[in-house]
């Protein structure tokens, strides 16, 4: 006789039927992702008038039912701004992992879609996605969601007001090729070209040369040396017009810091107690401190972007010991992205002390931010200052801008143009649409039995009205 | 012709039966206010009829109208009471009404004790509604936590349940163009309210979406000179009052599927009504009563919005509210303006005899000085709107859209659409 593992063995289950995607991302998805086709709406525009709700539902069910649409206008009464719930065909959707029968799947062309033959309309889906996009049937009990009408969707048709716009995805970051341009440059410029420029161990030669070097020079030897002072003063405004751009976009260490994530994924992680962005500032006060005592840059000495600027040229190419400080360093990137710079660069602690007078800000959070869902922003913060829980929670996280590096990722990245860049006085984002708002324009979490006397009087069988 | 569904309730009995309206009465009067007045002929005056017309719903611009019919009762007194008075009601309540499987509702009787009528998938339900509800915000409320699931609402106003007569019916929240006292002869029948469910379809024509797309590109190069709030405004000798919008937040709103949007959603402080920046304590009002918000602005420029929305709340109508207000007044006044507008809610201030003076002449569309109010060659223009189901404003703004009409109606014989518009207008 047959056990039930055997005959489980031998059956075919739903793991052959539908087998997982890969999780990990290929190297050719890591340089050039997979495009990401979604919907944009604009609340300033939507009147709430739901032709979009109409015309999907007609795709639907093949009639004008808006209680059966895959999109939902949820119309508030206070603001009178109002709030379409779809599907954003996520990049990692959380629905997929969430489908017990697998029924929900993401397509090679970027568009998630249910398949009706494995759906059993649990609902679990719709508890899972940030943004209750899955929605049920109000006739039906049917989960349906937006599958973008195979690219052709009807709604951004047929909306009379342009609220709703179809995009492919952003298939060049202009941005992105922007900074790894420069940042080639700035790294061939300072390491290739213009040999120890920065450094301060070879101040005098040339004026540009490093904060953190000249204020150690001050400590150990008491004097001010004018000619590295222009600079410090070149990278003291450069850090008050775009706050830590140096960081970001010139920093030759951090240029290698972003070459090398690209490649190493991230196993391990930090010990807590050495997770404080203050551990920088200590390390900026020690190396002033010894610089004091010993009479020397003391830093400077392990200082990995000096040694970088150090280590081209005929006699000074990779000084065999001193360059250990640069893999080792780098290796750091094992745990958490720019964990050098988040948490222990010095260099980055001057400039954040500059960047107290900064005159630009970013701001997360406009009225086409799709927060719930989304929170690209947040991932790709090679800093970390930006919270993905606040934004799921439906707050506009406030970024501390003395830790922001000012690589603009999160601009680039934010397919909504939601972030912004802008003057530190200016207004921060507008009113924001809370969960908890959410939760009660949607009903959710509200019971929705009848606690009235009711009674079904007469009826006509349920048949729908022909037009 | 198409076969429609209409229940009858009885709301003494608490019964209801749904029929089919015969093809010859269907084919006579179309639809919408037209077929109102005909079934307002078969069961007496005592019944109130709400219908949606033939194009309700469906692919045709603006089709959001659903239209109430009844003849006057003791609570609307006036000086055309005898005739059959049509209300519009606009937002969504039009398409969840066919939505919830019915074509029309007639109410017979009155109910011995407050009732609400709850409908959908071809089904009445009869609910007791929520009590202790002093405003129609509290009323709301209630239903969300204890009714069935539902997507619009038309509200019986708690000034019309005080007897008041120049109270007004609520669509949802966010009041409504009635000034010719349908929340008052709901009142009397004891009906607090009827939701629609909208959980069901309305069929269309595979042609009527490219057709809907065709109107719309002819509209969307006259809306802004024609069809915009703005354009309304003036078009009821407002223009001034535009004036008391300036600094102040607002969203454009349209009811459903419509091109041209002629209404705003105002945000405001609801504190103070100038324009502050906490967000806290914002409040919201739809701008739906032109006429009432005109009214307003004239007499307090400054606090018209957050009355606007205290008559909404309360059940009255603005454009009364406003003729009672004291000729004085302003933001340092606006606590005692409250005050006054609760008492008039509650039966306490100006006799009815000077609020029918008030009222409109003409009530036989709602009593709204956009649709009333209009001249003699916009009025077939606005029956049409009430017999096809479309938007009046609509229609009185783009007038060029009723030729495209009768192509979403194939089976509807032009004679028929005459003799239904003839009806409508004739029985004034």
């Amino acid at each position: 006789m047959e056990s039930a593992n055997d005959i489980r063995e031998k059956t075919l289950g739903i793991d052959d039927l539908r087998p997982r995607m890969p999780e990990k991302r290929t190297l050719r998805e890591r340089f050039w992702p997979r495009r990401r086709p979604f919907i944009l709406f604009d609340p300033d525009r939507c009147t709430g008038c739901g032709t979009c709700e109409a015309v999907c539902a007609t795709r639907n069910t093949g009639k004008i039912s808006p209680a059966s649409a895959s999109l939902r206008v949820i119309r508030d009464d206070v603001r009178g701004r109002n709030l379409a719930v779809y599907c954003q065909h996520c990049r990692k959707p959380l629905c997929v992992e969430a489908c017990p029968t697998r029924a929900i799947t993401r397509g090679e062309d970027g568009i998630v879609r249910i398949e009706k033959l494995f759906c059993t309309s649990c609902g679990l889906c719709t508890a899972a996605c940030p943004e209750a996009a899955p929605l049920r049937d109000g006739r039906t009990s049917e989960i349906r969601k937006c599958d973008l009408c195979e690219g052709d969707p009807l709604c951004v048709k047929h909306c009379p007001n342009g609220a709703l716009s179809y995009t492919r995805g952003k298939t060049f970051r202009w941005i992105k090729g922007v900074r790894w341009t420069v940042q080639l440059l700035s790294f061939v410029l300072l390491v290739m070209v213009f040999l120890g420029t920065f450094c301060y161990f070879n101040a005098g030669s040339f004026g540009l040369s490093c904060p953190t070097g000249a204020l150690q020079n001050i400590f150990a030897t008491g004097r001010i040396v004018l000619a590295s002072l222009a600079g410090v003063l070149a990278i003291f405004l450069l850090t008050v017009c775009f706050s830590r751009f140096f960081c970001g976009w010139i920093c030759p260490f951090g240029f290698v810091l972003d070459l090398v994530d690209r490649i190493i994924p991230k196993k391990f992680g930090l010990p807590a107690f050495l997770k404080t962005r203050m551990a920088k500032y200590g390390i900026l006060g020690g190396a002033a401190a010894g610089s004091a005592a010993f009479g020397f840059q003391v830093f400077c000495t392990v200082c990995p972007i000096g040694t970088l600027c150090r280590s081209y040229g005929q006699q000074a190419m990779f000084r065999g010991a001193e360059m250990a400080i640069v893999p080792l360093l780098a290796g750091l990137e094992l745990t958490e992205r720019r964990s050098w710079c988040r948490y222990f660069c010095p260099v980055g602690a001057l400039l954040a002390l500059f960047a107290k007078l900064r005159l630009l800000k970013i701001v997360i959070g406009a009225k086409k931010c799709k927060k719930f869902s989304c929170v690209q922003c947040a991932e790709v913060c090679p800093m970390g200052i930006i919270d993905a829980d606040q934004l799921r929670e439906g707050t506009s996280p406030v970024i501390p801008m003395t830790e922001c590096i000012g690589c603009l990722r999160c601009v680039d990245r934010c397919p909504y143009g939601a972030a912004k860049i802008r003057f530190r006085w200016q207004k921060g984002v507008p009113g924001e649409v809370t969960w908890g708002n959410v939760r009660k324009m949607t009903g959710m979490g509200c019971r929705e039995t009848p606690g009235t006397v009711g009674r079904e009087v007469a009826g006509a069988g349920g048949r729908e009205v022909e037009g | 012709m198409r076969e429609l569904c209409m229940a009858v309730v009885h709301l003494d009995r608490r019964t209801a039966e749904v029929i089919t309206p015969e093809q010859d009465l269907v084919r006579e009067s179309v639809g919408g206010a037209a077929l109102n007045l005909a079934l307002i002929g078969r069961y007496g005056t005592s019944a109130m009829v709400f219908g949606a017309g033939p194009l309700t719903g469906t692919f045709a611009p603006a089709s959001a109208l659903l239209v109430a019919s009844f003849a006057p009762g003791v609570a609307a007194e006036s000086a055309s009471a005898a005739a059959i008075r049509h209300v519009p009601l606009l937002l969504t309540a039009g398409p969840d009404f066919r939505c919830s499987g019915f074509d029309h509702l007639v109410l017979l009787g009155a109910a011995e004790e407050p009732t609400l009528i709850h409908i959908d998938g071809g089904l009445v339900r009869f609910l007791e509604p929520p009590k202790q509800a002093p405003d129609l915000s509290t009323l709301g409320r209630g239903l969300r936590r204890s009714s069935p699931p539902f997507r619009s609402a038309v509200l019986t106003s708690p000034a019309a349940d005080a007897g008041i007569p120049f109270a007004s019916v609520s669509i949802g929240l966010k009041g409504s163009l009635d000034k010719a006292g349908l929340t008052g002869s709901m009142a009397t029948k004891n009906l607090k309210g009827i939701l629609f469910g909208g959980s069901g379809g309305i069929g269309f024509a595979n042609q009527d979406l490219c057709r809907s797309l065709e109107i719309a590109g002819k509209i969307r190069p006259l809306r802004k000179r024609a069809g915009g709030f703005d354009a309304v405004l003036k078009a009821i000798g407002g223009g001034n009052e535009r004036k008391a919008l300036s600094g102040v937040k607002i969203q454009e709103a349209a009811c459903f599927h419509c091109p041209a949007p002629c209404m705003v959603h105002a945000r405001f402080n609801a504190v103070d009504p100038r324009p502050l920046r906490d967000p806290k304590k914002q409040a919201g009002v739809l701008l739906m009563d032109h006429a009432g918000w005109v009214s307003l602005a004239r007499k307090r420029r400054a606090t018209a919005l957050p009355l606007l929305s205290e008559s909404i709340r309360l059940g009255l109508d603005p454009c009364v509210a406003a003729l009672f207000l004291s000729p004085a007044g302003g933001i340092e006044t606006l606590a005692s303006d409250f005050a006054f507008l609760q008492e008039l809610a509650k039966g306490v201030g100006p006799s009815p005899a000077a609020s029918a003076s008030a009222a409109a002449a003409d009530l036989t569309f709602g009593g709204s000085p956009l649709l009333s109010g209009a001249d003699e060659e916009a009025r077939p223009q606005t029956a049409l709107a009430f017999v096809l189901g479309i938007c009046p404003i609509f229609l009185q703004r783009f007038p060029s859209v009723s030729g495209d009409l009768p192509a979403f109606l194939p089976d509807v014989p032009p004679a028929s659409l005459d003799r239904a518009l003839k009806s409508v207008l004739v029985q004034r």
